[in-house]
C-alpha cells in the first residue's frame, strides 16, 4: 500500500476538523457575516432569473454568505412555516413572503424588526410610490420593503370572445357591458362560462372590488383606529346584488360558484372560463400552463354603475427577524436593499425580455416603465399601468372579518331568493357584535393608556 | 416493587413517556394558552382568564360549528357507522375468498386520504363529476353536491359509508372470537341468523362496538380533512366545523389563546360523551 492506513485516517480526520475551523477564522478576520434567507428560487424560467439576481449580489458582496432554502408547500403554508419557525427561534434573518394582509398581524405578533433606522437614511426609496409600504406601517413605524407588488385586473381568453362573435381588442368597460358579455360567452354545451367568480371563503376578496366601484366601502378605519362597517350602505348591497344578478339573471357563471380560486385558474386555461380577475404579474403561470400571449388579455377592471374603476393591490414584504444579531440584521438589510433596488428590477426585467417572458409586472418605482424594457401586447402594459393607478389596498380588519362576509356573498350565490340587503344586514349585527364592538373596546383601552402595549 | 414489575415498568416507560410527552403535555400547554392572549414570539403575554371563553360562548360561528359537528356525527352514525359491521359479519360467513375481500377492504388504506378527497371533490364536480353523470343517466337531475348547503353535508359524509378499512378487520378479529360452540348451540335449539346476531354475536362484540363508537365520535367531532379539501367551512357556513375555527383562528389570525381555548372545550365536551357512553354501557351490564 502506499500509504499506511493510519495515515489516510489522521488525514481524513483533519480535513474534518481542519476545514471548517479555516473557514470559520477566514469569515472572523474578514468579517464575513452568514444570513439565511428563505428565497431560493425555484426551478422555473421566472426563478432562474431570480437565481441570476441573486447570484450577482452574492459575487457583489463578498462579506455577506447567504444561505438560501426554498419554502416549498402551497402558498399559504408558507406563512404558517414561517410562524411555526418563528415560534421555534428558526426563522430565516431576512424572509420575503410576508403578505400584505398578513404583515399587520405579524407586526402585531413582534415578527418584524422596525426598519426605520434604514429607509430613513436612504435615498433609494425616496422614489417609491408611498401607498406601498402602507401596510407595513404601524404607529408610525416601516416594517417591511415590498419585495413583490400585484394589482388585480380582468384577465381574458381572445381567442374565446373571438369565437362567441366579440371583439377582443374591445373588452367590457363598465358592470353591464361585462355582464353582457360574460352571458353570450357562455355556452353551457361546451362547458364554458363567461366568467369565473370568486365566491369560496375569502370571496370578499374580489367582492370589496365592486363595493369600491359602485362608490362604497366594506369597513372604515377612523382616525384613532377603531372601525366603523360601512358594508350595510347602498353601494354594498348593489355590488352584491350584481354578485346575484351574474348568477342568476345573466346565468354566466361557473356551476359551483363557490370552487377554490386554483379551480377557476385552471377552468380559464383549459377554456372552461372566458374572464377571470386575476393579476397581470400572474400571466407568467398561465403561460407557463400552455397558453399562449395572443390568446389572453389584459384589461383594467370595468367601471361601476358610479364610473369608478377601483381594483385591489397586494403584494409581499421583505421583514428583518428582529431575534437576528445586529451585523446579521445590517447584513439583511443589504442583501433587502440589493434585491428590492431599481438596478435590479431593471435587470430582471432585461432578463425576463431575453427569456421571452413578456408580460406586465408590477413596480413600486414611480419612474420605471416595464414597457420600456418588455416586448409584449401594448394593452397588457397600458392595462396594467391603468390598473396601478386605481389600485387601493384591502378593507381594514380584513382578517377577522372575512369569514363572517363569506356568507352573505355566498348565500346570494347559491340561493336566488336570497336578498343581498337582508344578508348583509344579519352579518353586519354579527361581526359589530362579534368583532368591531370588542376590538373598538380594546382600542379605546389602549388609548386610555389601561392595556399594555402588544395584546391584539 | 418486585423485580417483576420493575422489568415490565422499563418496558413499558419509553413509550409511556413519549405518549406524555406528545399527548399529554400539548394538552396542559392548550389549556395554559386558553387563558392568554398568547405571544407566539414572546410567551406566554397577556393573562386573560376566561376571556377567551366567553367570547368563544358568545360568538355565532363557535354555535354554527358546533351545531354543524353534531349534524355531520350523526349523519355518519345512522347512514355509515354499521357499515363495516355489517361487511365483517358477511365476511365472517365466507367459506372461501375471504382472503381477497380482506385485500380488496384493505387495500384503500395504502391510499393517503387527502388522495381520496381530492378524487371525491371530481366526482363531486357539477359539470363533469361521475355522480351526475350517473344520475343523468337515470335521467335525475344534476346536483350541486358541495355548493347546496343542503346537500354539502352529506357530501361530507358520503365517502365515509362505504365502509372497508381497519374497521372491517377489527370486527372480524372480534366476530371470530367468539366461540363457534354458542352458535351451534343456539342452532340446535332453533335460534335463526337473526336471533344468533342478536343474542349472541352482537352482545359478544359489544365492547369492541363501544371502543368503535368512541372513535367515529371523536372523529366527527374532530373532522377537519374532508371539510378543508371540499368545502372550506362553505357554503354558508354548511359545514363550518370547529376544528376549522380551531385551524383559522390559530394559524390565519395568529389568535393562539382563543384557537387554544375551542380546542379545550372540544376536548371537554367529547370527553364527556365518552364518560358518559362508557358509564351506559357498564349499567347495562
Amino acid at each position: 500500500m502506499p500509504f499506511p492506513p493510519i495515515f489516510c485516517l489522521s488525514a481524513i480526520f483533519l480535513a474534518l476538523v481542519g476545514g471548517p475551523s479555516c473557514s470559520e477564522r477566514y469569515e472572523r478576520e474578514y468579517k464575513v457575516v452568514r444570513i439565511t434567507t428563505w428565497d431560493e428560487p425555484p426551478n422555473t424560467p421566472e426563478g432562474r432569473i431570480l437565481g441570476a439576481i441573486q447570484r450577482e449580489f452574492d459575487r457583489t458582496h463578498p462579506h455577506i454568505k447567504v444561505q438560501r432554502r426554498p419554502i416549498g408547500g402551497r402558498r399559504t403554508d408558507d406563512r404558517l412555516a414561517f410562524t411555526t419557525a418563528m415560534a421555534g427561534d428558526n426563522a430565516p434573518d431576512c424572509y420575503h413572503n410576508a403578505h400584505f394582509p398578513t404583515i399587520p398581524l405579524w407586526i402585531d405578533q413582534g415578527f418584524c424588526y422596525p426598519l426605520d433606522e434604514y429607509i430613513r437614511e436612504d435615498p433609494q426609496f425616496e422614489d417609491v410610490v408611498e401607498a406601498a409600504f402602507a401596510p407595513a406601517t404601524k404607529d408610525g413605524h416601516i416594517y417591511g420593503v415590498p419585495s413583490q407588488l400585484y394589482v388585480l385586473a380582468l384577465v381574458y381568453r381572445k381567442d374565446l370572445f373571438e369565437e362567441a362573435g366579440l371583439d377582443p381588442k374591445r373588452p367590457p368597460k363598465d358592470w353591464w357591458e361585462f355582464a353582457e358579455y360574460a352571458r353570450r360567452l357562455t355556452d353551457p354545451e361546451k362547458y364554458r362560462y363567461g366568467f369565473a367568480i370568486l365566491g369560496q371563503e375569502w370571496a370578499s376578496w374580489h367582492w370589496e372590488i365592486y363595493v369600491w366601484q359602485a362608490g362604497g366601502e366594506v369597513t372604515e378605519r377612523l382616525p384613532d383606529g377603531r372601525c366603523r362597517i360601512r358594508f350595510t350602505e347602498e353601494p354594498a348591497v348593489r355590488a352584491l346584488q350584481y354578485y346575484k344578478d351574474l348568477r342568476w339573471k345573466y346565468k354566466c357563471i361557473q356551476p359551483n360558484p363557490l370552487q377554490s380560486y386554483q379551480d377557476n385558474r385552471r377552468d380559464f386555461v383549459q377554456g372552461r372560463a372566458a374572464m377571470i380577475i386575476s393579476s397581470p404579474a400572474w400571466i407568467g403561470d398561465f403561460l407557463n400552463e400552455g397558453l399562449r400571449p395572443e390568446q389572453i388579455g389584459i384589461a383594467p377592471l370595468p367601471a361601476g354603475p358610479t364610473g369608478i374603476r377601483a381594483t385591489q393591490i397586494g403584494g409581499e414584504f421583505y421583514i428583518i427577524n428582529p431575534r437576528s444579531p445586529k451585523e446579521k440584521r445590517d447584513a439583511a438589510w443589504e442583501y433587502i436593499r440589493f434585491m428590492t433596488s431599481k438596478e435590479a428590477m431593471i435587470k430582471r426585467l432585461k432578463m425576463m425580455e431575453e427569456a421571452h417572458l413578456r408580460y406586465p409586472i408590477a413596480t413600486f418605482y414611480r419612474d420605471l416603465r416595464v414597457e420600456d424594457y418588455l416586448t409584449m401586447p401594448e394593452e397588457w402594459g397600458e392595462a396594467s399601468a391603468t390598473s396601478l393607478k386605481y389600485g387601493r389596498m384591502e378593507y381594514y380588519l380584513k382578517d377577522r372579518i372575512e369569514p363572517y362576509l363569506a356568507r352573505p356573498i355566498q348565500a346570494v350565490l347559491v340561493d336566488p331568493g336570497a336578498d343581498p340587503r337582508e344578508e348583509l344586514e344579519k352579518c353586519a349585527r354579527r361581526v359589530l357584535e362579534e368583532v368591531v364592538e370588542p376590538f373598538n373596546r380594546e382600542i379605546e383601552r389602549k388609548l386610555a393608556g389601561r392595556c399594555p402595549r402588544g395584546s391584539s | 416493587m418486585s423485580k417483576r414489575k420493575l422489568v415490565g415498568l422499563a418496558f413499558v416507560a419509553p413509550a409511556l413517556l413519549v405518549f406524555v410527552l406528545f399527548k399529554y403535555v400539548p394538552m396542559l400547554q392548550v389549556f395554559r394558552m386558553s387563558l392568554y392572549d398568547w405571544s407566539i414570539l414572546n410567551p406566554p403575554g397577556e393573562f386573560v382568564g376566561l376571556k377567551h371563553f366567553k367570547e368563544a360562548f358568545s360568538s355565532s360561528l363557535f354555535w354554527i360549528a358546533w351545531k354543524n359537528n353534531l349534524v355531520l356525527f350523526l349523519l355518519g352514525l345512522v347512514l355509515g357507522f354499521w357499515v363495516p359491521l355489517v361487511q365483517a359479519i358477511m365476511l365472517g360467513e365466507m367459506r372461501r375468498g375471504q382472503y381477497i375481500f380482506r385485500v380488496c377492504y384493505l387495500l384503500p388504506l395504502m391510499v393517503p386520504p387527502m388522495v381520496t378527497l381530492v378524487v371525491w371533490k371530481w366526482i363531486y364536480n357539477p359539470e363533469y363529476g361521475l355522480l351526475n353523470a350517473i344520475l343523468t343517466r337515470l335521467g335525475l337531475p344534476p346536483q350541486d353536491w358541495l355548493g347546496n348547503p343542503k346537500l354539502a353535508k352529506l357530501s361530507l359524509v358520503l365517502p365515509g359509508l362505504l365502509g372497508g378499512g381497519m374497521g372491517v378487520m377489527v370486527y372480524l378479529a372480534a366476530i371470530q372470537g367468539v366461540p363457534q360452540e354458542l352458535f351451534e348451540a343456539a342452532e340446535i335449539d332453533g335460534a335463526g341468523p337473526l336471533q344468533k346476531l342478536r343474542y349472541i354475536l352482537l352482545p359478544r362484540i359489544r365492547f369492541v362496538i363501544l371502543i368503535q363508537f368512541i372513535l367515529a365520535l371523536s372523529a366527527g367531532f374532530q373532522m377537519f380533512d374532508r371539510v378543508f379539501v371540499l368545502t372550506g367551512g362553505g357554503p354558508v357556513d354548511a359545514t363550518r366545523v370547529i376544528a376549522l375555527l380551531i385551524y383559522r383562528y390559530a394559524f390565519e389570525s395568529y389568535r393562539m389563546g382563543y384557537a387554544s381555548a375551542i380546542a379545550l372545550v372540544l376536548f371537554v365536551v367529547i370527553l364527556t360523551v365518552t364518560a358518559l357512553q362508557m358509564r351506559l354501557s357498564k349499567l347495562s351490564d
